[in-house]
């Protein structure tokens, strides 16, 4: 009973905080209540018994990254997004209504294929660091290994992308204000 | 903890993924060159010398694999796959490494990009290529299209200046990221239906029954659009033209190539091999996508008179041909293999040519730019004439037998309007490419400019299309080949 009430509200704030990462006009409440969202969704792993999973979720997330987030949007110096001109247009309500409709056809599925069937209590010790650890290296070794190679292409992207001459940067600069 | 776990690496294993491994130490290599020189010839030559080995180290070791009897071997840790379908594109790739190498050197320095920077970053993006022909499950799978587009998002834009470069860039990089979205979407749905993601165990579900599960079939569509987005067929190309147009012309090249390739072995694979059973799951939306994929690119590239955008529209209508051979049989699925292989040796040949028009920082951009280059430069144009023919599927090139086949597969399943409107739109195919060669060899008023040509530009150049030519006159090697590649597949 509590462990269903303590989900919803876990559910509810993290939707309630993802509707207002995108909805917000001031940069920095965005990039909170994105922190909010990720903090939730680190709450209902959780509860899915997925302990690692969820702290790494606070620390890299919720964490590193959205100060970095933080950190950028402050020092660009964002101010309020202006209301762009015909905010409520019939396009945009009609790319709302197919998102709707994507939403409604997801849960609709979600309750066809999976609504009363119950795939049983994790297997004790799933989740667990010794878990992880053991697929990382046996069964996920490839993908740990290449997402290793993801993150160096990733490295060498960005130091390329910031080592631009002078004449360049001074080009991007132009492009971003304009 | 108790006993230790043994890695899953059995002998031989490294052996199998030897072209990844050759591609990952090259790339290394060129980050090494970048800091070991100051001087920036000196940087060139290494990064030349590294690129060759690499490319050549990649072939060697993919022809090394042990195929053993022809079946699929699933290695380290049962998530890659070996066989002679991975040997087939391995092959494919190096070769395209090393024809991106000796013909995109020019374009690469007049976009302004340091040749080292350039090729350190797309080696990775072919290390994710050598990665999407041998996922032999959907995380696999996942990270090698990652892998190979995330290094094009910044080739796409790092050096570019102009507006339509950064266009392109940005296009590319938010599009390829909502693609990669719905392609973890769908991957997230398949295993919240299946609690699986190896190909092995998805398509015994999904042949027993997984037609029940909605969340299995919401995941293969969503998977499949995800796919199409990577090779750029409708509706999912809208972002093709503007992309190709706008980014360098050696990146370019490489989209058109590798990155479609990588995509299609990937589609080809997940939809031929283990998974063969979902395919009827999702043949309407395969249907539909190939039959709009014909139409549009082939209409679209009429209207064209750049030739980037041209070349760009016609990948488009190439997609939809290569995944029609998905349709049909085991004979179809080679006919598709077999037709993805002349597309990329007969696109690196033209955008090869392309990148060596132009002088200074202009390259050549419209059809009539084109006007009279036969009567300058009479051997590059023949060379051209060659790939276009070979594109518009003319004899005796390898386009003409690689679309009889696909065309015949079609047939003899019982896609009869499919290969109909196939042998239509080939037709408007027909028509544009020779606008482009009437250009070269019948209109003398312009004078198109060409950038100095190495030695072993021309040897690649002839070799790209002398193999085009050969696959044209005798496919019947290649052809035997693609089959037990395929059977090896399933």
């Amino acid at each position: 009973m509590l462990t269903t009430a303590i989900f919803y509200v876990l559910s509810f704030v993290c939707i309630l905080a993802a509707l207002m990462t995108v909805t917000l006009s001031n940069p920095v409440s965005c990039a909170l209540s994105l922190i909010l969202c990720l903090a939730c969704l680190a709450g209902l792993y959780a509860q899915l018994a997925a302990g690692y999973v969820a702290v790494l979720q606070i620390l890299i997330y919720a964490g590193a990254i959205m100060v970095l987030f933080l950190f950028v949007v402050m020092l660009l110096n964002l101010s309020d997004e202006e209301a762009a001109e015909g905010r409520y247009d019939v396009i945009r309500g009609l790319k709302g209504l197919i998102c709707f409709a994507f939403l409604v056809d997801l849960y609709v599925l979600v309750e066809v294929s999976l609504g009363g069937r119950i795939y049983g209590c994790p297997a004790p010790g799933l989740g667990s660091l010794e878990a992880i650890g053991e697929l990382l290296f046996t069964r996920y070794m490839v993908s740990f290994e290449v997402i290793s190679l993801l993150l160096t292409a990733a490295v060498v992207g960005v130091v390329l992308i910031t080592r631009k001459g002078p004449a360049s940067a001074l080009a991007a600069g132009r492009g971003g204000s304009s | 903890m108790g006993t230790p776990i043994p890695l899953p690496i059995m002998p031989g294993d490294l052996t199998a993924i030897g072209p990844l491994l050759a591609v990952v130490i090259a790339a290394a290599g060129f980050l090494a060159v970048d800091m070991a020189f100051t001087r920036e010839e000196l940087k060139n030559r290494w990064t030349f010398i590294i690129g060759i080995i690499g490319a050549a180290l990649a072939a060697v070791t993919a022809l090394m694999l042990d195929i053993g009897t022809g079946e699929s071997r699933l290695i380290l840790g049962e998530a890659l796959y070996a066989d002679l379908y991975t040997v087939f594109f391995d092959l494919l790739f190096a070769l395209l490494m090393g024809a991106s190498l000796v013909l995109s050197w020019t374009a690469v320095e007049r976009a302004r990009m340091k040749p080292v920077e350039f090729y350190s970053l797309a080696a990775f993006s072919f290390a994710g290529m050598f990665l999407t022909s041998r996922a032999a499950d959907l995380l696999s799978l996942f990270l090698a299209i990652e892998l190979l587009s995330m290094p094009l998002y910044v080739l796409a834009g790092f050096a570019t200046t102009s507006k339509t470069g950064r266009e392109a860039a940005l296009k590319y990089f938010v599009l390829g990221s909502v693609a990669s979205a719905i392609l973890l979407f769908g991957i997230a749905l398949m295993y919240g239906g299946t609690g699986s993601i190896d190909y092995v165990e998805l398509g015994a579900q999904v042949s027993s029954g997984g037609r029940d599960s909605p969340l299995v079939l919401a995941g293969l569509a969503l998977i499949l659009a995800g796919l199409a987005f990577k090779v750029g067929a409708v509706p999912f190309h809208m972002w093709t033209p503007d992309v190709y147009e706008g980014s360098p012309t050696a990146v370019t090249a490489l989209m058109a190539t590798g990155v479609k390739a990588a995509g299609l072995a990937a589609a080809i694979r997940f939809l031929a091999g283990p998974m063969a059973a979902a395919l009827s799951y999702v043949s309407v939306m395969l249907w539909w996508i190939v039959a709009l994929s014909m139409v549009v690119g082939n209409a679209g590239a009429m209207l064209q008179s750049n030739v980037k955008r041209l070349l760009a529209y016609s990948s488009i209508a190439h997609a939809g041909y290569i995944l029609m051979g998905l349709l049909g049989d085991s004979l179809g699925t080679a006919a598709a293999v077999y037709y993805t292989a002349v597309y990329v040796l007969s696109v690196a040949g033209a955008f090869g040519v392309v990148q060596y028009f132009g002088d200074g920082d202009r390259e050549l951009e419209t059809v009539d730019d084109f006007n009279g280059a036969a009567k300058r430069h009479p051997w590059i144009s023949l060379l051209f004439t060659i790939f276009l023919l070979s594109l518009a599927g003319i004899p005796p090139t390898g386009g003409f037998v690689a679309k009889f086949f696909v065309f015949g597969s079609a047939i003899q399943t019982g896609h009869i309007g499919l290969a109909l409107l196939g042998v239509l739109t080939s037709v408007i195919g027909i028509y544009y490419y020779l606008r482009l060669v009437i250009a070269m060899w019948m209109k003398d008023e312009g004078r198109p400019v060409l950038a100095e040509l190495s030695p072993t530009s021309w040897v690649v150049l002839g070799l790209l299309a002398a193999s085009v030519l050969a696959l044209g006159c005798m496919p019947g090697w290649l052809w035997l080949i693609v089959q037990s590649a395929v059977v090896s597949l399933v």
